[in-house]
């Protein structure tokens, strides 16, 4: 069966603070160099970018094209307890649709920049006027400490968020600091599919897909990606590529205040801090426990400045799951790959993304192997390490789980470690 | 077996207050010579340690060592519910795994609060030796936290001369208290046998001076090391706090 390369989750310059840059003709530039076959098209309730979806779309059979790449109509809806949901949607016909059920709840569906619409109604009801569509619905960026369903002070549950809608939620979209992992220590996320997608504000090869899902379905139709999605008549989704969770800003637990993250150590004496981390030290997994479930409630303080630490995405995960992560099907593998602007940077000690050495580089890879997903998931390794040894060794350590992180939390991102940082050869 | 009881409703506040302020489960520890608590707080900055003797109690009476573990929440809320001239009466109901809490008043009241299991070992006292030594009326160490706390997130604690000083510094500017012995001073006693600086989270300061409920205090600290807070509860009973400082590893 055919496999495509998919990012569902991408927004338009109808949104705020997303690049001018774009749109169709960008997208399809930026998703043929990354190696992205399905994009959605994100923001697809809002009027100008709907008529500049259908100007620039060309049904073919039931597939919406352009130059090769099939698009999906998709919208991130903010709801009335400022959750976000990733919505996807079968044709235009139930965009308008959905378009005239949310009108008279929310005050942007129409205007300029309402490509992420807000709908002052419950989740629940939201998931209903979706299901009434046609379309489908889940969580966005379901761990991330801002507008997302698992947030602190929000809920512990689909079951909760979603009520008698819970059956029909099929999906929750990761986010950048979660991963297959962190998600299963949920016993209600076990069964359901997990989708990895961008969140893309712009074309760039670092933001357009730097997360997307392999599904294995017949075509790059709506009706198959639901199959996929459901996991019906063989169709699947069969490979996760992301960040891996300690990239992201909000993988560790942080002080509120100071923004030090939290790092926990074996032993028992007093915690100590430096410029980014707080140590505190456990003597065993029940005091590690403790401390985190004292974190849970807001009665652990910061040892530097007396402020409550917050819960990092895996620790709240944690919390509000069990303290074991497992999948009740055969999870497809979830591949730790950042992009590959960002492998380039790191192997060149971090310069910067925009610098013409990194850029360089990048093309001639590209250039030499072809699509970035080739080359970061698919090629033979000496072929990547015959253009740059360094690019080489780092995409080996991250194809085969060895890579070493800094990790992120309070609001900070994390890092690549090089490999020759760490102590191993370069070939 | 233990069964104890207490007149007085402002006293059992006070403990309780003082426990929440780092505590979310209290570990005490009954015995014939009174009842215990020696714990740290979950990120192990801090740690209080709670002496309630026999004598403080009206009556009192335990047969062997008892570990009675309880929720903080659950305390705080049934320790709102006394009446300030109740009488109070503890009991440990082994069979049940409860510990019951009776307010005597115009009604008898009875609360049975679940025993949580405590932890496997008991918070050791930890051996500490100090260098400088300063007792205090408690409302002068509350206004200097709180003056520091109009610039600063941490305290440097400084004892020389015939002087203790709490300095502070932030993005907006610094501010500085000094106690100096003298006849009218709210310093009661300062004695040095090292010069000592030591610098402590100002919120820990601040929580744990809410909790001082007695007219003086006595601080023990050295340079870059724990610095302890003791104040008298009730009559012979005792509450000390134990704080680490703020060490900065590059």
């Amino acid at each position: 069966m055919p496999e495509f390369d998919t990012d569902l989750h991408i927004h338009s310059h109808h949104s705020i603070g997303v690049s001018h840059t774009m749109t169709i003709p960008n997208l399809v530039n930026g998703a043929a160099e990354k190696g992205l076959d399905i994009l959605g098209t994100g923001d697809a309730t809002q009027p100008d970018w709907l008529d500049h979806l259908r100007r620039n779309l060309v049904p073919s059979g039931e597939e919406l094209k352009q130059e090769g790449i099939s698009f999906i109509p998709t919208v991130e809806i903010e709801d009335g307890e400022s959750i976000h949901h990733l919505v996807i949607l079968p044709d235009f016909e139930s965009v308008e649709m959905l378009r005239s059920s949310l009108r008279p709840f929310s005050p942007n569906i129409d205007s300029e920049w309402g490509g992420r619409p807000r709908a002052n109604i419950g989740p629940s009801d939201l998931a209903a006027l979706v299901r009434e569509t046609g379309g489908f619905v889940g969580p966005a960026h379901a761990f991330t400490p801002f507008k997302s369903v698992f947030r602190e002070g929000r809920y512990e549950s689909l079951l909760a968020c979603y009520g008698k809608e819970a059956a029909n939620i099929h999906f929750i979209e990761l986010g950048l600091s979660a991963d297959t992992e962190i998600a299963d220590y949920i016993p209600e996320l076990r069964g359901i599919t997990f989708i990895t997608s961008s969140d893309a504000h712009s074309p760039s090869p670092d933001k357009l897909g730097r997360e997307f899902v392999r599904f294995s379905m017949e075509s790059a139709t709506f009706d198959e990606l639901r199959k996929a999605i459901l996991r019906q008549q063989g169709r699947k989704p069969i490979l996760n590529v992301g960040l891996d969770p300690r990239l992201g800003k909000y993988y560790l637990s942080f002080c509120s205040s100071c923004r030090r993250t939290v790092q926990i150590l074996e032993g028992e004496g007093h915690p100590w801090f430096d410029t980014l981390n707080i140590y505190i030290e456990c003597k065993n997994d029940d005091e590690k426990a403790a401390l985190l479930r004292d974190v849970h409630k807001r009665r652990a303080k910061c040892p530097i400045d007396g402020k409550n630490l917050r819960l990092g995405v895996r620790d709240r995960a944690m919390m509000i799951g069990t303290p074991r992560s497992e999948s009740l099907f055969d999870r497809p593998p979830y591949l730790h790959v950042p992009p590959l602007l960002d492998v380039i940077s790191a192997s060149m000690n971090g310069m910067a993304k925009s610098t013409k050495s990194v850029r360089s580089l990048y093309d001639r890879m590209r250039s030499s192997i072809g699509r970035e997903t080739t080359i970061l998931i698919d090629a033979p390794i000496d072929r990547v390490s015959k253009i740059d040894g360094r690019v080489g060794a780092m995409v080996e350590a991250l194809r085969n789980g060895t890579a070493t992180y800094a990790a992120g939390g309070g609001g900070r991102y994390g890092w690549l470690v090089p490999p020759w940082q760490t102590g191993k050869p370069i070939k | 077996m233990f069964h104890a009881t207490l007149d007085s409703t402002k006293t059992w506040k006070q403990i309780v207050d003082a426990l929440a302020t780092l505590l979310t489960e209290a570990h005490f520890v009954a015995s014939e010579t009174g009842l215990m608590l020696r714990q740290l707080d979950s990120t192990k900055a801090a740690m209080i340690d709670l002496t309630l003797p026999a004598g403080l109690f009206q009556e009192y009476s335990c047969k062997g060592d008892h570990d009675i573990c309880l929720g903080i929440d659950e305390l705080t809320k049934v320790s709102k519910r006394m009446a300030s001239d109740d009488k109070l009466e503890f009991n440990l109901n082994e069979s049940e795994q409860r510990f019951e809490i009776k307010m005597l008043g115009q009604a008898e009241r009875l609360f049975k609060l679940q025993i949580l299991s405590p932890p496997e070992d008991r918070t050791k006292k930890p051996a500490l030796s100090f260098d400088a030594r300063a007792e205090m009326y408690a409302e002068a160490f509350k206004q200097a936290v709180k003056d520091i706390g109009v610039v600063s997130s941490h305290v440097k604690i400084s004892a020389n001369g015939d002087t203790i000083s709490f300095t502070g510094e932030g993005d907006t500017g610094e501010a500085q208290v000094s106690l100096k012995m003298g006849d009218e001073s709210l310093l009661y006693e300062l004695k040095i046998e090292k010069d000592s600086t030591s610098m402590y989270a100002l919120n820990y300061l601040s929580e744990i001076s809410k909790a001082m409920s007695s007219d003086s205090v006595v601080l023990q600290f050295s340079t870059n090391k724990p610095m302890m807070m003791e104040f008298g509860i009730a009559e012979g009973g005792r509450i000390s706090f134990i704080l680490a400082p703020r060490v900065e590893r590059r």
